[in-house]
């Protein structure tokens, strides 16, 4: 077990280009907008992020990654937040800005199954 | 040119909301909820120690029962909003990194959370204004917090 990574991971942050659009238009890719301030040390508002669906068989999950998952109380409700710890197949999610986060520490760990995607870019409004 | 129109069509692109949340956004937090309650409660105990029947008669013992019961009724319920209001505050507004900077904060709710618990039992002034004088030092912890300094003030 090592503590999660707390500053963002800077390749991540990419500018708009004509393939990523591409692969948004094909399905290859999802993107989603942020809305919220509990990522704030990495992501702001309006922030468009993409991530690639959690593939079962090959999960490549660390800590220190930025994931979309379903809120484990709300039904139909995405969350981003960065993996802190990973116990097993649970996972320990917060967001950067811990004064301001509703994470982990309040709804406790997150199955897999409740993980969507992984966020791989990140466009800056 | 090229690349000011893909940024224009990515922050337009429709796209679905991704919640980076906190339940309770900051600034919906007040500590001025517990202070209103715990002045209430110190009120309440001042009233019932000064309280005392008119006369001997029926009427006198009967509007004295009538008037304890409602002071001690109100200064139960303020007690147990004190203590809900701190509570929340406790559990809910701080965070563990908040001990780094507070290391007393789960002493000084707790010990807060107590005395609402002494003011439900007794009648104790000292107990009500030891309540008031640690909502206060909550006050202090919260806003230093949020890096403001907001003044104490009281209702009464």
């Amino acid at each position: 077990m090592t503590a999660g990574l707390r500053q963002a991971d800077k390749s991540l942050f990419q500018k708009p280009d004509f393939f990523t659009l591409f692969t948004l238009i094909i399905g290859y890719r999802q993107h989603l907008r942020v809305v919220g301030i509990s990522m704030e040390e990495t992501l702001k508002e309006g922030d468009l992020i993409t991530y690639k669906k959690i593939n079962l068989k090959r999960i490549n999950l660390k800590i220190g990654d930025i994931v979309v998952a379903s809120h484990p109380k709300v039904k139909d409700k995405l969350m981003i937040k960065r993996i802190h710890m990973i116990y097993k197949n649970k996972f320990d999610l917060r967001g950067d800005n811990s004064m301001a986060s509703t994470d982990s520490r309040d709804f406790g760990l997150i199955e897999l199954d409740l993980i969507i995607g992984k966020v791989d870019k990140i466009f800056s409004k | 040119m090229l690349s000011e129109t893909l940024k224009s069509i990515f922050n337009k692109l429709p796209a679905k909301s991704v919640h980076a949340h906190c339940d309770g956004p900051c600034g919906v937090y007040d500590p001025a909820s517990a202070r209103v309650a715990a002045e209430a409660v110190l009120s309440m105990t001042k009233k019932l120690i000064a309280l005392a029947p008119a006369g001997n008669d029926q009427a006198s013992v009967s509007a004295y029962n009538n008037t304890f019961s409602r002071f001690v009724a109100i200064k139960e319920e303020e007690s147990q909003k004190a203590k809900k209001e701190l509570l929340i505050l406790w559990t809910d507004y701080f965070k563990p990194e908040h001990l780094a900077t507070y290391p007393d904060l789960h002493d000084t709710f707790w010990k807060a959370a107590k005395l609402c618990s002494a003011c439900k039992v007794s009648i104790d002034q000292s107990k009500a204004e030891e309540l008031l004088a640690a909502v206060q030092n909550i006050h202090s912890m919260f806003w230093s917090s949020k890096g403001r300094s907001d003044s104490w003030v009281t209702a009464s």
